[in-house]
């Protein structure tokens, strides 16, 4: 077999071929998608322990592989695991906020330094404008325009149904407009 | 700034912005935008948001694969699913048999006083004890609320039966054929008395 056939094969052929022993499957779909799941976790705000966190949503998909039915894509499916582990990663961080009080320089990271440069380039409105987004609004509007996922599957992630994603999207569109014209 | 009336188009820009639409589409969306103020200012957003969208670390494929674990059946991973299931099998064939016991221990005591209603009548008749005649009544309960008095035989039993005419014993005779040793309401309770026939009021 090929690796160009490999390619070829669909998820669903790639995990039936992982429950059947086969380690490469695994591998084809880490490839495929972890480096979305990686975009989608630095456009929701993270900012550290990426792959960790990449790492922890394929670990669980894996574990409960028997759970996914096939109605969304693996990729929704995944961002749907992805997007809980960071509502629990935020959770944590809260509660240890609350009990520990933060010097500034352990908030340094390495995507500070990142961060930082990308907005001394930019230094665009746009991006600000997002920043001001309420979180729904962010998470739907970046779905949309960075991933390119359609408002069945943003709904899916998100919990919501499409039309209301749809609204949020259309939303967030024009609270951008307005805040760039100012 | 305003919204294009046009919402398809609208829906479709970040899709045009990615390079995601079909050559057809890509074209329709190109011209309309052209000529669309609104929907310019739209695509000069989104392309202004793809250009600034922060950096994503490059993932490690071979690090993410170790760890991902090797395949196990939801089944075989939770093995205390089959003894709780043998134990509600367990719990439901034992109400099974309760609730069987206490129907059939419920038809034998209503039952009960049917033998004793029809007993009398036949130590009356065989016995030749000579006694008064009274009617014989059944009642009949076709539920806890309602009770029902059927007049089966208005007879006379008073004295031997020796001192019966011929037609008299035949009147007898068909009466007591005609007596239900089991009355045929179902499927509610029955009780079945006969008053009189030993000064008892039995129900």
């Amino acid at each position: 077999m090929t690796s160009g056939s490999q390619d070829e094969r669909t998820d669903s052929e790639l995990i039936e071929r992982w429950k059947a022993g086969d380690s490469r499957a695994a591998t084809q779909i880490v490839t495929r998608h972890a480096d979305a799941l990686a975009r989608f976790a630095v456009s929701s705000g993270e900012r550290a322990e990426i792959e960790e966190l990449v790492q922890d949503t394929f670990v669980r998909a894996f574990s409960s592989i028997d759970s996914f039915r096939g109605d969304s894509s693996l990729r929704t499916w995944l961002f749907t695991i992805e997007r809980r582990l960071m509502l629990d990663r935020r959770r944590a961080e809260r509660r240890q906020k609350a009990m520990v009080p933060v010097e500034p320089a352990d908030a340094v990271t390495e995507y500070d330094a990142l961060d930082a440069l990308v907005a001394e380039e930019a230094e665009s409105k746009v991006r600000r404008a997002v920043d001001l987004l309420s979180p729904m609004q962010r998470e739907v509007f970046t779905l949309r325009v960075e991933q390119g996922m359609s408002y069945r599957d943003i709904a899916e992630i998100v919990g919501s149904t499409e039309g209301a994603a749809r609204v949020h999207y259309h939303n967030a569109m024009r609270a951008v407009k307005e805040s760039v014209s100012e | 700034m305003n919204d294009c009336v046009n919402a398809g188009v609208r829906d479709a820009l970040p899709d045009f912005v990615n390079h995601r639409l079909s050559e057809l589409d890509a074209v329709t969306i190109s011209e309309h935008v052209e000529s669309c103020a609104d929907c310019r200012a739209e695509v000069a957003i989104l392309r202004d948001l793809m250009n600034t969208r922060p950096l994503a670390p490059i993932m490690n494929v071979d690090r993410l694969s170790a760890a991902i674990p090797a395949y196990a059946p939801l089944r075989a991973r939770s093995t205390g699913f089959p003894m709780r299931r043998t134990w509600a099998l367990a719990a439901a064939a034992a109400l099974v048999a309760i609730g069987g016991w206490a129907i059939t221990t419920r038809t034998i005591d209503t039952s009960a006083p049917q033998v004793a209603a029809t007993v009398p009548v036949t130590a009356a008749t065989t016995a030749s004890v000579p006694t008064t005649v009274a009617p014989v009544t059944t009642t009949v309960a076709k539920s806890e609320n309602t009770t029902k008095e059927v007049q089966v035989a208005s007879l006379s039993l008073v004295g031997s039966t020796d001192d019966l005419s011929d037609s008299d014993l035949e009147s007898l005779v068909a009466a007591l054929d005609g007596i239900e040793a089991v009355p045929s309401a179902e499927p509610g309770s029955v009780t079945t008395t006969v008053d009189d026939l030993d000064g008892n009021d039995d129900q």
